[in-house]
């Protein structure tokens, strides 16, 4: 009887072996973002592929921190970095629409940190610390 | 005993042998039973294509007759949430006379699509909501979805007989109060057909969501893929192209959206003739059955209704995608895999690019 359990045991391990896929490599990502000693709260930041030019992953920037989910899926390799950030100026407006925020709200991180970046990273695969210190 | 067993021919089984018969009975009824729910399932998705059929066909009867699509917003009450969706003005064509009929819109209630505190008249909301909101319509409801929360189910009212489907605002990372949705239908405004000037063919008029699983309101927690989790106004500010978010940007708000959300609403997908996002009308921002939960924007003043911003894809229980009618009638299953910049482009209007393959 237990020659049979063990045989049923060793066929069970091979077959769970045999299905499990193969582990992703995957680049995981976390940090600081300041833009002149001010933490950035409430901007994105995005990695997008240095060689394809496409977005790959991105993250809230939440009192000047993100982190890049494993379920982001993004691969090690090389990143071009876009961090945007539309801050309140305090102003409000003149016609609030209901439902939306009543403040003005502007870019507040320069051009050359998003629509023409400059900042790239490479990413190892794993646990990756990245802190953009920005100044304008 | 002259009387052998030999000798005496036998009639009859044995045991084993009627034992064996059982189990090959077992094992072909088991081999029956998944195709029975394949079956089961692809008559609910032909009856969900149907009703999206008809959801088309019904908008074009309006459209013939009043030479506008309906606005997805025509306040009844005095307060500016207490509106009726798109889906009112077509109950005439969807053999609902009856409940349209039930609903008095006052006579000093704004024009469709403009909202105005303190115009309307509260018995008229109050019977509406009571009524003829509380009515199911088999048309609104896909028989492949769980059904969400019915009334007096959840603690903060809102819910009612269920509603799975409702009206393209386009691509724009908006649920509710956006002046500027490119979409079939607007909130806001009543879109005409020479409005949608990519072509009815290449544009999304209506789809499909899910209703919500009735978690503990605001607090949570939410239950993916059902609820709407609530990711503060801010990010959305950050999108740079708020018509066409990329993939980078949907996945920041997402990822904060489920593991910082800062409230949760389970009461959507519940009320067919009420005006917001996630009741009678979505967004084409991210991919269908999007793989980070459906998000909205600041939490929670009055609910479900009172945010802007929002990531409202639609969603389904099909396996693979999710059934959306085009402007010209034609029922779509479109697979979760499209290409973002494609679904994007067939819900928005008027974007002038052809939106490629789907």
């Amino acid at each position: 009887m237990s020659k049979v359990i063990s045989w049923l045991a060793m066929g069970l391990a091979l077959t769970v072996a045999g299905c499990a896929a193969k582990p992703k490599s995957v680049a995981v990502a976390t940090g600081e973002v300041t833009i002149d000693g001010e933490a950035v709260d409430g901007g994105i930041i995005s990695f997008i592929d240095a060689a394809t030019d496409q977005p790959a992953a991105g993250a809230a920037v939440t009192g000047g921190r993100y982190i890049i989910y494993p379920e982001s899926q993004l691969p090690p390799g090389d990143y071009k970095i876009e961090i945007r950030w539309s801050k309140s100026t305090g102003e409000r407006l003149k016609e609030p629409v209901y439902g939306h925020s009543p403040f003005v709200f502007a870019e507040a991180i320069p051009a050359r940190y998003n629509s023409e970046s400059e900042l790239k990273v490479e990413l190892l695969e794993g646990a990756n610390e990245v802190n953009f210190r920005l100044g304008k | 005993m002259a009387l052998s067993a030999k000798a005496q021919p036998r009639f009859g089984f044995t045991l084993i042998e009627l034992l064996v018969v059982i189990a090959i009975i077992a094992v072909l009824i088991g081999l029956l039973v998944p195709a029975v729910q394949k079956v089961r399932e692809a008559a609910n998705r032909m009856s969900c294509t149907n009703n999206l059929k008809q959801l088309a066909i019904a908008m074009h009867s309006y459209h013939d007759a009043n030479q506008k699509f309906p606005a997805n917003q025509q306040q009844i009450g005095t307060n500016v949430w207490e509106s009726l969706s798109a889906t009112f003005w077509i109950l005439p064509y969807i053999e609902q006379d009856a409940v349209f009929k039930s609903v008095t819109v006052p006579t000093n209630a704004p024009a469709q699509g403009v909202s105005t505190a303190g115009a309307g008249n509260r018995t008229a909301w109050s019977n509406a909501y009571n009524g003829a909101m509380n009515v199911a319509i088999k048309t609104m409801v896909c028989p492949s979805a769980i059904p969400g929360p019915r009334r007096g189910a959840n603690n903060r009212g809102w819910d009612g007989p269920g509603s799975n489907y409702g009206w393209c605002y386009g691509s724009r990372v908006f649920a509710n109060w956006d002046g500027s949705s490119n979409g079939f239908i607007s909130q806001t405004k009543q879109n005409r057909m020479a409005d949608v000037s990519d072509g009815t063919s290449n544009t999304i008029m209506a789809g499909e969501f899910l209703s919500g699983s009735n978690a503990r309101a605001t607090a949570g927690p939410g239950k993916y893929p059902f609820d709407i989790f609530f990711a503060g106004d801010a990010l959305y500010n950050s999108v740079a192209n708020k018509d066409f978010a990329t993939a980078a940007e949907l996945d920041a708000i997402g990822a904060a959206a489920r593991n910082r959300p800062q409230g949760i609403l389970s009461a959507n997908g519940t009320l067919p003739l009420w005006y917001s996002a996630t009741q009678s009308a979505f967004n084409t921002a991210a991919p269908p059955n999007w793989s980070w939960p459906s998000a909205g924007g600041n939490c929670c003043p009055g609910g479900s209704h009172d945010w802007g911003p929002g990531i409202i894809p639609p969603r389904s229980l099909h396996s693979g995608g999710v059934n959306v009618v085009l402007g010209d009638g034609s029922v779509k299953f479109i697979r979760d895999s499209i290409n973002l910049v494609t679904f994007q482009r067939l819900g928005n209007r008027s974007d002038g690019q052809p939106p490629g393959d789907f």
